[in-house]
């Protein structure tokens, strides 16, 4: 059998260990906080702006996972009413709410008091938020844009009409805290998180380096700075912390496994499973690493941000992220990357979950076989409801997989 | 049963027979859509002829499994199988709207394999907001010239005017029908009401206004005996299976109102006709239609409430299709409200593509043996 | 003498124990998997051995295979069934270019390349209804053998299309069809012809065109067959006389063969409790 090796992680990881942290402790005590979704959107350089602490459910789910509370969460949804068609991070959430125990992970995430959406990803969001202001009670201010099915030919009333979106939230905001955002705080935050997205772009590019610097886990610990802290100084200071190492890897010819060690790259399609992050090591053991996912690469971080525009760039975030635009342009993207990245096979995470990430991926799969000629495996999961994953049915495909590429 | 009833049902049960004789005879163009927020006026005033889609076959899903995830709504999965299998060579394209998770997601697949000339997809707001309503009336007019490019002829205000008059009078008279279920008896059934409007989705409109004239006539004049020991509301998405609308009543009860895609949701709302502006007019409307991915808990709810109450409902059935996102994420919280606020009686039943109904008759029975006076 | 290599598939319905030298079968035995997979096989081992005159320690080197590959007590080393069946497959029918496995608990279509390579393959979707166990839990429901079941459906002239593609819910369709009076054996072929599309589905997201080798114990269901048949032209058995289940088995000892020559002493330690 292969060996289980124990590996050195990149010394950021700390440091981002030490933010989430400190952002659950945020969550309780600050206040006026507000609920927001992770999906490239406007909302959270806005919260910042008017300094509303920020809250993420849907990370909230992924900690969750990780602890391996979310099946019971997802049990207590469902006893009330919430069926397991629903995303299991809404379902986790839900649970977490109706029946959060003695001691949820990272102490819980809190009772909000606004609640901030957008459309740019999924129907769930608007549904999601829609049933917390029935149990809440607490303001709901929605941005609603369109989706972008061709991103090449959008109309220019796609944009102004993000932008009248942006700027009557901004004001419906500013009535329900009594805070006035004004211009500068506006801009400043927006400048920031333009900081944050170019140390991440920057990042992704060193991913290409064989061997590769960092593995898919601490890839998305970086989400949680991309997303969650997008705005603010702290995060600008971290994620140029975590380019600086990574950059000083990639000098150095260290990558996650040695250059021998790295037999293959893998395109891994969809989220991660949270509750089994494991499975990184276990593809590491065995020579592949995941430089390239469109979770991490694709779906958000990829808006450039201009603090001088900063309602324009704020409504560019919000159409351009991809879970707001077509599965063709999707599809495009990874066979792009995966040349760039020197892509060697897939796996892809159909996740029942997820559908905005999951349907067209079985298209996609196929397109990539043929296109790339390299072998795709689809494994039927979910992110966060630990009941759908079962062991020795993922791990007997994966190791067939495996096998393959040997 | 009266031979309108009788034309209606039928229309429905042989619609791709119905379709194809139309399109043989007429030659007309034939765009199919889904979900009751795509402003089918702008279809009919381009000389097209709006089909809603619907999986017309009873024939189990094959070749739609290699495109399309079994997670996803099965009604969409048969009718994406049956378009591949190329069961309905009528159509000459489609406009998918941006309702639910599902239907975008067929517009994916089908934008791909794109089996018809036409393909389009519309924005449709989540939001009734003046935004949202400018937005929509500059998307419909996009699509409006997607049309024109695909005719190769130009929709005039006038023919878009008088478009929306020939809409109006069919919502008009199907309202008026839904109205006689009101009466204690009713004098329609539920079954006969889902053959009245999903007839609309297959039958020229202007015809389809004579037949419900007729209709109504007919059942002034000779009103049938129907019986309705108890009274229901039908809330769900798409609740198109006719054995399921037929299995609810084959007992001692009657469903007097639905709040369903293919039903009152389809015709209650109005369109301002004779404005200047018929696209803001389309936009106003088709941004209201209460579906369950653009409307609110509290505005679902009251809309129930309002069709509870004005028809006497005793009790509430929620039939929802498996994996329909939506319905099933607004259900929770809105079915506590009808029971707590007004106390009225629920039953949550979980539908499928060509489910067996027996599972649900069990459940369907002992819900209204619960309820008998 | 040449030297003898085990293969062992310990799948969730049945494990199989070959035994083959020189690239030829010595002898083989199956037997229901049972809740004990280190037990089941042991025995499946143990009786293949016996039909050979052999002894454990006769065995050069072994490879387990199937879902229980890690759970037997025999350390040999694991093989996934894929890999395995694959490599059995093209070592019966030198040209096979794909192969369809109708197991109990998936269905998996593989394309082999060159020396009976894995270049892909497909399982079924988790609720897609796509294994052997649909036919299996249909078959019991009505209190019928499979053997009955499948000749029911070859001799059925009628075909009565289920429609459900969840299990639990054919099982009541099929109930309630036939209380309906509908013809049995329509139903029954209807069901076998269910499995047959989403196989028949499955093996298209491959793209294969060439003939396909059948195995699994699906292969044996003459019913299945015939509904395969009828979807694709291009589908055989293995070669008469082998059993479509020892695939894996055989690709398994084949592979222990393979190892053994690459790395003589590391493989030949093949080891067990108490022996
Ligand atoms: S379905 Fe996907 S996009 Fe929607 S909430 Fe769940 S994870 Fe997010
Ligand atoms: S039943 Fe639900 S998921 Fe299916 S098409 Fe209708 S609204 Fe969409």
């Amino acid at each position: 059998m292969v060996e289980k090796k124990k590996r050195e992680r990149p010394a950021f990881n700390r440091s981002i260990a030490a933010a989430i942290s400190k952002h659950y402790k945020d969550v309780q005590t600050n206040k006026p906080m507000a609920y927001l979704l992770m999906a490239s959107n406007p909302l959270v350089e806005i919260a910042y702006a008017a300094r509303i602490q920020p809250a993420f459910p849907e990370n909230y789910a992924c900690a969750c996972a990780a602890g391996h509370a979310s099946a019971g969460y997802c049990e207590t949804a469902e006893a009330y009413n919430y069926s397991p068609d629903i995303c299991s991070y809404c379902r986790n959430h839900l649970g977490y709410i109706y029946g959060p125990g003695e001691n949820p992970p990272t102490g819980g995430i809190g009772e909000p008091d606004l609640l901030l959406i957008t459309s740019s990803a999924c129907t769930h969001y608007f549904k999601w938020w829609d049933a917390l202001h029935e149990i809440y009670g607490k303001p709901l201010i929605f941005i609603n844009t369109p989706r972008v099915m061709e991103p090449q030919s959008k109309p220019d009333f796609y944009m102004d009409y993000a932008m009248r979106e942006i700027e009557q939230a901004i004001g419906e905001i500013e009535k329900a805290v009594g805070v006035k955002i004004t211009n500068d705080k506006l801009s400043e935050a927006v400048k920031l998180s333009g900081e944050v997205v170019d140390y991440w772009q920057k990042l992704l590019e060193m991913q290409k380096a064989v061997p590769c610097p960092m593995d898919y886990s601490d890839l998305s610990n970086a989400l949680f700075v991309l997303i969650v802290l997008a705005g603010t100084q702290e995060g600008v200071d971290l994620m140029r912390e975590t380019y600086n190492e990574t950059k000083q890897r990639v000098n150095e010819g260290k990558g996650i496994l040695s250059k021998d060690e790295e037999r293959h790259r893998l395109l891994w399609i969809n989220i991660p499973f949270w509750y089994k992050l494991g499975i990184f090591g276990y593809f590491e053991d065995r020579g592949c690493v995941f430089p390239l996912s469109d979770y991490t690469h694709h779906i958000w971080g990829t808006t450039r941000m201009d603090g001088s525009k900063p309602i324009e760039s704020l409504a560019r975030k919000a159409l351009e992220g991809e879970l707001n635009t077509s599965v063709d342009d999707q599809i495009d993207k990874l066979l792009k990357d995966a040349k760039e990245y020197h892509i060697d096979g897939v796996i892809a995470h159909s996740n029942r979950s997820c559908r905005v990430l999951s349907v067209g991926m079985l298209d996609a799969v196929d397109i990539i076989r043929e296109e790339l000629n390299i072998p795709a495996l689809v494994l039927d999961c979910d992110h966060t409801d630990e009941r759908v994953y079962s062991d020795a049915e993922i791990m007997n495909r994966i190791d067939a997989f495996l096998e393959m590429l040997a | 049963m009266s031979s309108v009833l009788e034309q209606m049902s039928s229309a429905v049960s042989n619609a791709p027979a119905v379709l194809q004789k139309m399109k043989r005879n007429t030659g007309c163009r034939m765009i199919g859509f889904f979900h009751p927020v795509i402003p089918e006026e702008l279809i009919y005033a381009a000389g097209i002829h709006p089909v809603r889609l619907f999986p017309y076959f009873d024939d189990s899903i094959t070749l739609a499994d290699s495109q399309l995830q079994t997670f996803l709504c099965s009604y969409l999965r048969a009718e994406w199988d049956q378009i591949v299998k190329g069961k309905y060579p009528y159509l000459d394209g489609a406009i998918i709207p941006r309702s639910c998770e599902a239907v975008t997601f067929l517009y994916q697949t089908w934008r791909r394999h794109n089996p018809y000339q036409f393909i389009d997809y519309i924005n449709v707001p989540w939001k009734r907001s003046e935004n949202a309503i400018s937005f929509f009336a500059k998307e419909l007019g996009r699509v409006k010239r997607d049309l024109e490019k695909f005719t190769g002829r130009e929709i005039s205000k006038d023919s878009l005017s008088s478009a929306i008059e020939v809409y109006n009078r069919n919502r008009e008279l199907l309202k008026k029908v839904h109205d006689l279920r009101k009466s204690k008896p009713p004098f329609i059934s539920g079954l006969q009401a889902y053959h009245v409007v999903m007839s609309s989705f297959v039958l020229d409109k202007r015809e389809h206004n004579g037949l419900l004239e007729q209709l109504l006539t007919e059942l002034s004049r000779r009103p049938q005996s129907l019986k309705a020991e108890v009274r229901l509301l039908l809330s769900g998405g798409c609740v198109i299976d006719s054995r399921l609308w037929g299995m609810i009543e084959s007992g001692r009860a009657m469903i007097v109102a639905d709040d369903v895609n293919n039903g009152s949701r389809t015709f209650w709302h109005f369109v301002e006709d004779r404005t200047n502006d018929p696209l803001e007019a389309l936009a106003k409307r088709y941004a209201t239609v209460p579906c369950g991915f653009n409307t609110s808990i509290a505005d679902r709810f009251k809309y129930i409430s309002e069709m509870i109450t004005e028809y006497e409902a005793n009790g509430v059935i929620f039939a929802i299709n498996k994996n329909c996102e939506s319905e099933k994420f607004v259900y929770p919280e809105l079915d506590k409200k009808v029971k707590d606020k007004l106390h009225v009686p629920t039953l949550n039943i979980e539908t499928d593509y060509l489910i067996d109904m027996a599972p649900l008759r069990t459940r369907v029975e002992a819900f209204v043996e619960s309820l008998k006076v | 003498m040449a030297l003898m290599f085990a293969g062992i598939d310990i799948g969730s319905a049945s494990t199989k124990a070959i035994l083959m030298a020189d690239s030829q079968i010595i002898s083989y035995h199956i037997i229901p998997s049972g809740s004990d997979f280190a037990e089941s096989s042991q025995v499946a081992l143990d009786e293949a051995l016996n039909k050979s005159n052999s002894a454990f320690k006769d065995i050069a080197g072994a490879v387990t295979t199937g879902y229980g590959r890690y759970i037997t007590e025999i350390n040999a080393e694991a093989v996934t069934e894929i890999t395995c069946a694959a490599r059995g497959a093209s070592f019966l029918c030198a040209d096979t270019k794909a192969i369809v496995d109708i197991g109990g608990q998936d269905t998996k279509v593989i394309k082999i390349g060159k020396g009976g390579r894995v270049l892909d393959f497909v399982l079924n979707d988790k609720c897609a209804a796509g294994t052997g166990r649909f036919i299996e839990r249909i078959a019991t429901s009505l209190g019928l053998g499979l053997d009955e079941f499948a000749a029911r459906s070859v001799g059925s002239m009628t075909k009565l299309p289920i429609s459900s593609t969840c299990t639990v819910f054919a099982e009541t369709e099929v109930i309630s069809r036939i209380s309906k009076g509908e013809s049995l054996d329509g139903i029954i072929r209807g069901v076998h012809s269910a499995l047959a599309a989403r196989i028949y589905g499955l093996a298209q997201r491959l793209k294969i065109q060439e003939a396909v080798v059948a195995c699994g114990g699906g292969a044996l269901n003459a019913g299945l067959m015939k509904e395969l048949r009828d979807l694709t032209g291009d589908i055989t058995l293995p070669p008469t006389g082998i059993d479509p289940r020892l695939l894996p088995a055989i690709g398994a000892a084949l592979i222990a063969t393979e190892r053994y020559a690459l790395n003589p002493v590391k493989h030949s330690k093949l080891s067990r409790p108490g022996v």
